[in-house]
């Protein structure tokens, strides 16, 4: 097991470490995990919601890494989105491959509007990125914004989204789709 | 938002489509297709790569939760099978090459004697153990119903439960299975439901040692497990783990 208590992150770090993973090599693999999994394994189980299957994707997400941290392009995006990217991918996979049973109600505390606050983990790293987002979310509607965050959080499908706002079906995918519409329109801005 | 039309499947357009794919909103038929998409298609792709890029920052309202160690030993574990191990390769182009050396190889014949003969010794020490065999447990509640029947294959590291009682869960919790070794601290193996036979993966290192008495025991704990790491809510069961 990798040490713990790791140094603070800073986004040129991880992005270090990647580049070094995709070299092949392990001891950075292993410096990587030890500064992202926590984030990644609370991505996880709020999607899968069960440990085992959550710790299976976790194992998953970083083996993709290991072989794929070559295509990663600081550039293009931070490193953190790029490995939730990977973790939430895999997560989505296997629950929408219905071999896992969803237990519970998807959004037993997701369903609030976006949190302002960062993490200590995200703060530093694409706060562009950030503040825009929040800032075009906040042009949403509050359903369609609501919606798009309980998605993306707990892995929530439309009918579950629907199911649980009390409204049909269309008229939650026309919330969404209108507001990512408009997200976009924003975000291109 | 009501009065405008409903936002037909044909209406949208590649960006919707890749922010649905990114958000996971699509059937798992229309999931697997856009993921096809994905490898083949590269202006498709990089509408992908926009979506995950800015609404990747949502992430940061969710809670890190530490791993389980044994998830990092089972990543070592798989990569060590799949791939060469980067400490032979060489670094730098151009630069000694390992594989090449003679001293390298000299070293390690004269090494590789060594070891042979300390294993040697070991195993004319030490016999082999025999292969572990399965064990079971039957887990008890407190009115002195069974509650579960546990079998345990330690080699593998598979805990197969069968609920043997109707249980009373609140809403939004879930069982935990515990092992505690010898009066340890219990620790815990995973969460499950107890709605039908389950099986938990563990690390074959959470196994007791042969021999070495150890008790299972089932709690009630919020989703995603103890948030203590030990048991936080009440026991439902518990039991010993027996040989057969």
């Amino acid at each position: 097991m990798p040490a713990r208590n790791p140094a603070p992150d800073s986004p040129a770090d991880l992005a270090a470490l990647l580049d070094a993973v995709a070299t092949g090599d392990e001891a950075a693999l292993a410096d990587l995990y030890r500064r992202t999994s926590a984030k990644l394994f609370g991505v996880c189980l709020r999607i899968l919601k069960e440990q085992g299957e959550a710790e299976e994707v976790l194992q998953e997400t970083y083996i993709t890494v290991w072989h794929r941290a070559g295509t990663y392009d600081p550039a293009k995006a931070g490193a953190i989105s790029w490995l939730v990217a990977v973790a939430r991918n895999k997560a989505l996979d296997r629950i929408r491959s219905g071999k896992v049973r969803r237990l519970t109600d998807p959004l037993e505390d997701g369903f609030d509007p976006a949190d302002p606050s960062p993490s200590a983990l995200a703060a530093v790293e694409h706060e562009d990125d950030r503040r825009a987002l929040m800032a075009c979310l906040g042009e949403l509607d509050e359903e369609p914004r609501r919606a798009i965050h309980a998605a993306f959080i707990e892995g929530a499908t439309y009918e579950q989204l629907a199911t649980l706002r009390g409204v049909p079906l269309g008229t939650m995918k026309s919330w969404i789709r209108r507001g990512l519409q408009k997200l976009r329109r924003c975000l291109e801005r | 938002m009501t009065h405008e039309p409903p936002f037909e499947d044909r209406d949208r357009d590649d960006s919707l489509l890749a922010a649905e794919y990114v958000l996971g909103l699509g059937e798992p038929d229309e999931r697997r297709a856009l993921g096809r998409r994905v490898e083949e298609d590269p202006a498709f792709a990089r509408e992908v790569a926009f979506w995950e890029v800015r609404l990747g920052s949502l992430a940061n309202a969710v809670k890190p939760v530490p791993a389980p160690a044994w998830v990092w030993t089972r990543i070592e574990q798989e990569l060590g099978r799949v791939v060469p191990r980067p400490t032979t390769e060489p670094r730098a182009p151009g630069g000694p090459n390992l594989w090449d050396s003679l001293t390298f190889w000299r070293g390690f014949s004269a090494v590789s004697g060594l070891v042979a003969a300390v294993c040697l010794v070991i195993i004319t020490l030490h016999p082999f153990e025999p292969v572990r065999a399965p064990m079971v447990a039957t887990l008890m509640m407190d009115d002195g119903r069974s509650g579960f029947m546990v079998s345990v294959d330690p080699m593998n590291g598979k805990v197969m439960l069968m609920p043997a009682a109707q249980t009373d869960m609140p809403p939004e919790h879930t069982n935990e299975l515990w092992i505690i070794t010898d009066g340890g601290p219990p620790q815990s193996l995973g969460t499950f439901t107890a709605k039908g036979p389950v099986t938990i993966t563990v690390s074959p290192d959470m196994m007791p040692p042969k021999g070495m008495p150890a008790k299972l025991a089932v709690s009630v704990e919020p989703m995603g497990g103890s948030p203590t790491g030990k048991p936080s809510g009440p026991m439902l069961a518990s039991g010993d783990i027996h040989g057969i």
